[in-house]
């Protein structure tokens, strides 16, 4: 698959992944394999998914961010979730989809220090975002 | 003394046209065709046109232009045709060009053998009831607008004031209002403070947990505060569970949490910042 396609930032050692909104199914698998090598190979501790790019959802999209997010944290990276668009957060929120056990940050400037933050070993905000009980 | 057999027909043809015309509303015979048959005093109070001048008219001098070229005189005749009567609103023209808003039924004539004899029309002004409406819509907007403030109480914390009782409409409002809110002063913490709602039932904690799900996804931390003892006693009784949602019982200590949170965070920064510093 075409890598270029995939923005994938490295900053400090932390990795910054863009997801734009004409994602398909090729170019999901391409990002994934593109984003797990990344992260393996510079052993990455910190991932930031950047979703700002994205206008709307559907539950293809929120299955994909949710896998990525498992994904990088099966290779031992914390990840945080940056960018949710307002309306992007109502209709995952009506759709049912769970990301309570997913971190979730405004912007990618915030979702860095909540990245700190979890790499320091504290609980994110006292620990709200670590826990799925939440619906 | 003679008894003329058509005197108590006439009396009665002569009270119909009398019961007609004291009705203050339009009723009007058509043809089959729609050309205008009678007219009654109603119809020209309300109208403007005289008995004489609307007889032979068709129907359709009293629509509107757009509804002229819609051919919707024709399509309502066809309707009333078909089904025997037929409801409608809208806009209708009087004599000097305004405009009236309409609540009209057209009724089908037909003879015994089921053949179409032509129409019978009655029409009333709601100009004002619809004026009305329209008035109670604007004012249930506003009242909604109002009733969902989003104040900044402190440098990234916002305070939402619910007051009243929340439906799926005024949630989801409540809840686009806070987010555009969150996005916009970057806001952590959001203090959700119910201490003006009546009564909490699932139906409302499911609104509460629905708005604290999405604001968590836009980075945003979300506190309840205003529970009141027999709030919290209601919520337990009815199994409410609000996960890991954290609730204080005033706005002053849910401030006063979301503060050393925001400390405990920053200073955690901080310090990383320091350690990175040779």
């Amino acid at each position: 698959m075409n890598e270029a396609s995939v923005p994938i930032l490295r900053i400090g050692g932390n990795v910054l992944i863009s997801l734009q909104s004409d994602l398909d199914d090729t170019a999901v698998v391409a990002i994934e394999s593109a984003i797990m090598r990344e992260v393996s190979r510079s052993r990455t501790t910190g991932t930031l998914i950047d979703v700002s790019g994205l206008a709307m959802v559907d539950s293809f999209i929120a299955r994909v961010i949710a896998r990525m997010a498992a994904m990088t944290r099966l290779l031992g990276a914390e990840t945080v979730i940056v960018g949710i668009q307002p309306a992007v957060a109502i209709t995952l929120v009506e759709m049912g989809v769970s990301m309570a056990d997913l971190h979730t940050a405004l912007n990618a400037e915030q979702g860095m220090a909540m990245l700190q933050r979890l790499l320091d070993g504290r609980p994110a905000r006292a620990g709200e975002a670590a826990s799925p009980a939440m619906r | 003394m003679t008894i003329n057999p058509d005197a108590p027909a006439r009396r009665l043809q002569q009270s119909y046209e009398i019961m007609l015309d004291s009705l203050l509303d339009e009723v009007i015979q058509l043809d089959d065709n729609g050309y205008v048959l009678t007219w009654n005093r109603g119809a020209e109070r309300l109208k403007g046109w005289t008995a004489e001048e609307a007889i032979g008219q068709h129907v359709s001098a009293f629509y509107t232009d757009e509804d002229v070229r819609g051919g919707l005189a024709e399509r309502e005749l066809r309707n009333a045709g078909e089904a025997g009567r037929y409801e409608t609103e809208g806009w209708r023209i009087r004599k000097d060009g305004s405009r009236f808003w309409a609540s009209i039924v057209i009724t089908a004539m037909r003879d015994p053998n089921g053949e179409l004899l032509g129409f019978v029309k009655m029409s009333r002004d709601q100009t004002e009831r619809r004026a009305a409406d329209e008035l109670i819509r604007r004012q249930r907007d506003e009242i909604l607008e109002l009733s969902t403030p989003v104040i900044q109480v402190w440098d990234r914390v916002l305070a939402l004031p619910i007051i009243g009782t929340l439906d799926s409409n005024r949630a989801g409002r409540l809840t686009e209002g806070l987010l555009a809110k969150i996005a916009d002063l970057e806001a952590e913490f959001v203090i959700l403070d119910i201490s003006g709602v009546p009564t909490i039932d699932t139906q409302v904690a499911q609104h509460l947990l629905k708005t604290v799900h999405a604001a968590r996804l836009m980075g945003a931390t979300s506190i309840l505060s205003g529970v009141r003892p027999e709030t919290a006693q209601a919520m337990v009784h009815l199994g409410i569970e609000l996960g890991t949602l954290r609730s204080r019982n005033t706005l002053r200590d849910a401030l006063q949490l979301a503060l050393q949170m925001i400390s405990a965070s920053s200073n955690g920064v901080v310090r990383h910042a320091e350690a990175l510093t040779p």
